[in-house]
């Protein structure tokens, strides 16, 4: 069963209690909360995604909730919960969906450690996968967000989980986050694309999620193998370029950019030195986002 | 760095990696010229033991170098020297020694975790007091439900243990992975990103 | 510095070093320390060497074993490099001077 299979005032009391079984991928998140932001949110963003039994196994269990006090009239927050205690420290109420995001990329990258996961989107076509990582203000979502629109398959925005078996990407599609001018970039890309209203004022500015296109969500158990690491670089004004990378810088930043690259030791240095032998390592700059899906669709047809 | 372009028809430029020119052997060697720093980076094996912290969101922002940092919403020793002992998780009488072995560096034993954390210690090393008044912290915030502090309270009391049977003060090391040795100061440094 | 030329080196164990190049740069991780390293080229083929040899090695050594790759370039300089990469190695946990 998908979510959007649940009536409104189902999917509102589910989540009330007991709490909604959530499938992102490999991961089953029991998610609780009675905040109407966070429904709305769930049911735009999840609508495709599968619903698990009530008796079935949860990774992770966590809830959105605003405080149990007068605070709660005088300054609406509200705090992540995890497994019963609260990791973070709480946000103005407004943001309860995007804490819910942040919340559940916590959960993945400090505890998934089955995988090596690491700080990039993913996009996959025919089977490859581009992986970019960068850090903030790098243009990655932006370029996450572009490709996904342009017949690339997305496989995640934030978390790049890479099988340690295989060396394969293991697909995590969620919601790709978009913060400040990259709405509106989005919005005019790619008009079709279903993002929740802005919210404004957090850490990291006006903040919006995508909807992760359906296809994705369906095609969710699809492995996809390396074949890309492009380094994003947005730069006001920049004409396009895309510039062939030293393989061993390409993969220190790898190494630098996964969150448990220590936890696997020998095995992590191992598999990321077979993704990178198998890759083409790049850095693409760029202004126009039109731009720089162009040179990377021109890239996966020459491959 | 070198990286070869040429023009594509649409202006984009690239390389494409099978036509990437055979670099010999000689020229290889002197890329960079002899004078060149022999190792160009490294990265820091980051202890497993649990997460450093930033503020809220950091998360989502951290940069490069810290990806994944853990929110944490621990107490630092002041904070624990500060409240009374009905919010303490254990009495703040409990003798350091109760918690903590091996603890026979001169009367910090029989001193209370208040005493400690305060920064009173009494082993007669300023180090090792220093040490011991961080351990508390971090102990105290282990021990407390509600808040989800990276450190488990038997991790810490490795760290003190480890650290103690080998000398304490400026002697004493944790090993937090093979081969990664710490001393009193990266002790110190860690736990300080816990809270 | 000028010490060092009389040391004989080796790797720290063989089995704890892990190691793979592309394009004459190395990326290193040491077993030992648990860190990673992006090492240049000299540096990369003198921790080669290294790993290679049977015996232990002095920078005379480390520098014949180079010889046709380092040829261009001026005696001197040629060994200092490799040095500054000994120290750098011992620094780090990769190689040590073995104790004669």
């Amino acid at each position: 069963m998908i979510v959007s299979e649940l009536s409104p005032e189902e999917l509102a009391s589910r989540l009330a209690s007991p709490g909604l079984r959530l499938r992102t991928g490999p991961v089953v998140t029991r998610i609780q909360s009675r905040l109407t932001s966070v429904v709305q949110g769930v049911a735009l963003h999840y609508a495709h995604y599968a619903v698990e039994g009530e008796g079935s196994f949860a990774d992770f269990r966590v809830r959105v909730a605003s405080p149990h006090s007068l605070r709660r009239w005088l300054k609406p927050q509200v705090y992540f919960h995890f497994d019963g205690a609260s990791p973070f420290l709480p946000l103005p109420a407004n943001q309860a969906f995007a804490m819910l995001e942040w919340g559940l990329n916590w959960c993945v990258s400090n505890h998934c450690h089955q995988y090596l996961i690491i700080h990039a989107a993913a996009v996959e076509r025919s089977g490859l996968a581009l992986l970019l990582p960068g850090p903030p203000g790098s243009g990655k979502s932006t370029l996450c967000a572009g490709l996904a629109s342009r017949g690339w398959r997305l496989l995640c925005d934030e978390l790049t989980l890479l099988d340690l078996a295989t060396g394969s990407v293991v697909p995590l599609p969620r919601p790709i986050s978009l913060k400040n001018e990259s709405i509106d970039v989005i919005r005019r890309f790619a008009p079709e694309a279903r993002l929740n209203p802005p919210v404004h004022d957090t850490v990291k500015g006006s903040v919006a999620h995508m909807k992760a296109p359906e296809q994705s969500v369906i095609r969710g158990a699809e492995p996809a193998r390396p074949r890309w690491v492009v380094l994003p670089r947005f730069e006001r004004g920049a004409t396009v370029s895309l510039e062939q990378q030293s393989r061993a810088r390409t993969f220190m930043r790898l190494a630098e950019n996964a969150f448990n690259y220590d936890v696997h030791g020998r095995r992590g240095f191992e598999l990321l030195a077979n993704l990178i032998a198998t890759s083409d390592c790049f850095e693409c700059r760029f202004s126009l986002l039109e731009d720089a899906v162009e040179a990377l669709d021109g890239l996966a047809r020459r491959t | 760095m070198s990286s070869d372009r040429i023009k594509g028809p649409s202006g984009i430029t690239s390389r494409p990696p099978d036509q990437a020119p055979p670099v010999s052997g000689r020229r290889r060697l002197l890329q960079g010229g002899l004078g060149a720093a022999p190792v160009l980076m490294t990265l820091v094996s980051r202890p497993v033991l649990g997460q450093t912290c930033t503020s809220p969101s950091g998360f989502v922002s951290a940069t490069a170098s810290h990806p994944g940092a853990a929110i944490c919403t621990g107490r630092t020793p002041s904070n624990w020297a500060a409240l009374a002992n009905a919010q303490w998780p254990i009495p703040q009488s409990t003798l350091f020694s109760a918690q903590f072995q091996p603890s026979n560096f001169g009367t910090l034993g029989a001193q209370t975790l208040l005493a400690v954390v305060q920064g009173n210690g009494t082993s007669g090393n300023p180090t090792t007091d220093t040490v011991a008044q961080a351990v508390v912290a971090a102990l105290l915030n282990a021990m407390t439900p509600g808040l989800t502090p990276p450190l488990s309270v038997a991790a810490v009391r490795d760290i003190w243990s480890e650290y103690g049977n080998t000398g304490a003060g400026t002697a004493g090391i944790f090993t937090p992975t093979a081969g990664a040795v710490w001393h009193w100061d990266e002790i110190l440094g860690y736990l300080r990103t816990t809270w | 510095m000028s010490s060092l030329s009389a040391l004989r080196w080796r790797t720290t164990p063989i089995d704890a070093i892990a190691w793979r190049e592309w394009d004459g740069e190395y990326v290193v991780r040491s077993e030992r320390s648990g860190n990673t390293h992006l090492l240049g080229p000299l540096a990369g083929r003198v921790l080669q060497v290294l790993l290679d040899a049977s015996s232990a090695l002095n920078s005379d050594d480390i520098a014949a074993e180079l010889s046709d790759e380092l040829a261009a370039t001026d005696a001197a300089e040629r060994k200092a490099a490799i040095e500054a990469a000994l120290s750098e190695f011992k620094r780090l946990g990769l190689a040590e001077p073995v104790q004669e």
